[in-house]
C-alpha cells in the first residue's frame, strides 16, 4: 500500500471518530468508499474532504446545540447594544433626554456624555437612522438563532455591515473629522482602550459571524424546507 | 403554506444527477464525478437532504472481493419532486460531467 494511500486511511479514521455519533452512518460510507477510489490522489482528497465535513459536523454539533446558542446570544446582543449605542445617545440629546445622556455618557470612556455634544450635533439622521436599522437586523439575527435558523447568519452580517458602512460615510460629514478628533483624544494612551478594543471591535464580529454559521449551518439546508 | 425552497448551483448539479433515472442507486464517489463535488461539499449536502427524506441511502455488498460495503443514494418520491420544481430536467446523460452546469 502506497504512502499516500495509507495516509488516507489514517484521515479517514480520523474522520470516522471526529464526526458526531449521529452521523455514523455517513463518516463509515465516506470512509468506505475510499477504497473504491483507484487513483492515490484521488483517495486522497477524498479523505481530506471527509475530515473537513466531520469536523463541520462536529462544530455544528457542538454549537448548535440550545445552551451553546444561549451563550452566543450575549456577544451577539452586545454587538446590537453597540450598533444602535451612538445612535441613541444622538436621540437622547435631540430629544433633551439628560437623564439618559449621562447614564450612557459614563459607560463611554472618560465617564460624560458631554465631550460628545460636538459629534451629537453634527451626525446626521440618517447616521442615526442606519444605526436603528443595523440594531434591528442584530436583534432579528439573534431571533433567528434561537430558532436555529441559517438567515441569522446574513442578518447579522448585513447588520455589522451596514453599521460599518454608516460609520465610514458619516466621515465625509463636514466638521466630523475634527469633531471626532476631539472628542477621541485622549493625553494618556491606554493599551487596552487605544489599541485592543479598537482592534477587537473589528475582529469579534466576524469570530461571532462564523460561531453562527457553524451553530445553525445544516439546520435548514440551502434547500430550504419542503413544508 | 408550502414554502418555495431555494437551492444553490450545487446543489442543483447534485438534484440533477440524482433525478436522472432516478430509480438508480448511485455511489458516493459516482456521485462526485458526475456532478463534480469534492467530498466535503457532496457529503453534507446529502446528509441535509435525507434528513429531508428527499434522498434514501442503503449498504450495498461490494462489487469485487475484499472491498468493504458502500453507500448508495438515490432520491426519494419527495426528492424526485422537488428536483422538478427545481428544475432538476434535461440533465446530460449518465456518466457525462455536471460540472459547470448551471441549472435555472
Amino acid at each position: 500500500m502506497s504512502l499516500a494511500r495509507e495516509i488516507s486511511r489514517g484521515i479517514a479514521a480520523h474522520a470516522c471518530m471526529v464526526m458526531p455519533r449521529s452521523r455514523g452512518f455517513w463518516a463509515a460510507g465516506l470512509a468506505n468508499e475510499l477504497d473504491h477510489i483507484e487513483d492515490d490522489g484521488a483517495a486522497l482528497r477524498w479523505a481530506m474532504g471527509g475530515v473537513v465535513t466531520a469536523y463541520l459536523e462536529r462544530a455544528s454539533a457542538v454549537f448548535g446545540s440550545a445552551p451553546v446558542r444561549g451563550l452566543l446570544l450575549l456577544p451577539l446582543l452586545f454587538e446590537g447594544m453597540q450598533a444602535v449605542f451612538a445612535q441613541t445617545m444622538t436621540l437622547a440629546w435631540r430629544l433633551g433626554a439628560t437623564g439618559v445622556l449621562g447614564v450612557m455618557g459614563a459607560q463611554t470612556p472618560g465617564d460624560d456624555y458631554h465631550r460628545f455634544i460636538p459629534l451629537l450635533q453634527l451626525v446626521p439622521d440618517w447616521y442615526v437612522a442606519s444605526g436603528f436599522v443595523a440594531g434591528a437586523l442584530v436583534l432579528a439575527s439573534a431571533v433567528q438563532l434561537v430558532r436555529r435558523r441559517s438567515t441569522s447568519v446574513g442578518l447579522f452580517i448585513a447588520g455589522i455591515v451596514l453599521g460599518l458602512a454608516a460609520e465610514t460615510l458619516v466621515h465625509t460629514v463636514p466638521g466630523y473629522n475634527e469633531a471626532a478628533r476631539q472628542v477621541f483624544q485622549f493625553k494618556d494612551v491606554r493599551t487596552m482602550r487605544d489599541l485592543v478594543m479598537p482592534i477587537a471591535t473589528q475582529i469579534v464580529p466576524v469570530f461571532i459571524a462564523c460561531l453562527l454559521w457553524l451553530a445553525t449551518r445544516g439546520t435548514r439546508p440551502r434547500m430550504g424546507a419542503a413544508n | 403554506m408550502k414554502r418555495k425552497p431555494r437551492s444553490s448551483k450545487q446543489t442543483n448539479q447534485l438534484l440533477a444527477v440524482l433525478a436522472h433515472d432516478a430509480a438508480r442507486w448511485r455511489h458516493g464517489y459516482e456521485l462526485s464525478q458526475q456532478t463534480g463535488l469534492k467530498s466535503g461539499t457532496l457529503y453534507p449536502m446529502l446528509m441535509r437532504l435525507s434528513d429531508n427524506g428527499w434522498l434514501e441511502a442503503r449498504w450495498t455488498e461490494p462489487e469485487r472481493e475484499g472491498r468493504p460495503a458502500r453507500h448508495e443514494y438515490r432520491l426519494t418520491d419527495s426528492g424526485a419532486g422537488l428536483a422538478r420544481e427545481q428544475g432538476a430536467a434535461g440533465v446530460p446523460e449518465t456518466g457525462q460531467s455536471m460540472k459547470g452546469v448551471v441549472l435555472a
